[in-house]
């Protein structure tokens, strides 16, 4: 396992060509990249997709998933960022926080909902911006 | 101070990825009972409530440009028959993003807490 510390990361081609800005500093490189995604269904088997840093899903009921997260994150606050799918065209379906607070340590808890305030199954995507513990 | 410069950053196994304008440049995540307050972010200064549902969020560092930023909001929508939140992109600019929730009938309503990711350049 390779080890890198720095403060500053360049882009070499953009240096080159001249081109600004070329540089980023640490703190957006460690607190600026995903800590946690995952594309999941939960139409009819709640099962991921894809993920990074997920260990599993846990269907809380209809519309309702829990995200349980590998490595734990700092603190319970971070950005999160969700889509979901519409699936029938009479419904508008948003994605939303399952709870307060729903983003733990440890999972995340997200649930999709139609125009009626209803639980709703369907393809979810989420995005986790924050601090790994 | 350590300064790397690089053309491709390549995982041990798999393809190479690109890794400064994927970055968030600014997230917060806030919550607002009455009083609007960020729990915790990344280059943003502070927040502004301009009345019910309605979050501005200063960055410390600006973006580029208008045009290079994307952004994703999510909210946590509580009660009632009909949709209660939903976020809308009010206004931005290079240091500021301003967003709205709402509800299906367009009645703006306080985010019991939200959440802002903008991705792009810095100047």
């Amino acid at each position: 396992m390779s080890t890198l510390k720095l403060d500053t990361l360049i882009s070499r081609a953009r240096e080159v060509a001249g081109t600004t800005p070329s540089s980023i500093t640490a703190p957006y490189l460690i607190m600026g990249s995903s800590k946690i995604w995952t594309q999941f269904t939960s139409i009819t088997t709640t099962t991921i997709d894809q993920s990074f840093n997920v260990t599993s899903l846990t269907d809380g009921g209809t519309g309702i998933t829990t995200v349980n997260i590998t490595s734990a994150m700092s603190a319970s606050k971070y950005a999160l960022s969700a889509m979901v799918r519409s699936i029938s065209v009479v419904s508008i379906v948003i994605p939303d926080y399952n709870a307060i607070p729903a983003a733990a340590t440890t999972s995340i808890s997200v649930r999709s909902i139609n125009q009626a305030s209803t639980g709703y199954d369907t393809d979810f995507g989420i995005i986790a911006q924050g601090s790994l513990a | 101070m350590s300064t790397l410069r690089v053309t491709n950053a390549w995982p041990i196994s798999g393809i190479s990825q690109s890794l400064m304008r994927g970055m968030a440049k600014v997230w917060n995540q806030f919550a607002d009972a009455g009083t609007v307050a960020s729990n915790a972010g990344l280059n943003m200064s502070s927040m502004t409530d301009g009345g019910t549902g309605d979050y501005t969020t200063t960055f410390t560092s600006a973006m580029i440009s208008n045009a290079a930023q994307a952004w994703k909001h999510s909210v946590r929508t509580d009660g009632g028959a009909t949709i209660s939140c939903l976020f809308n992109q009010t206004s931005y600019s290079t240091t500021t993003h301003r967003q709205t929730t709402f509800n299906d009938a367009g009645t703006t309503g306080n985010a019991t807490i939200g959440s802002l990711v903008v991705i792009g350049t810095l100047a």
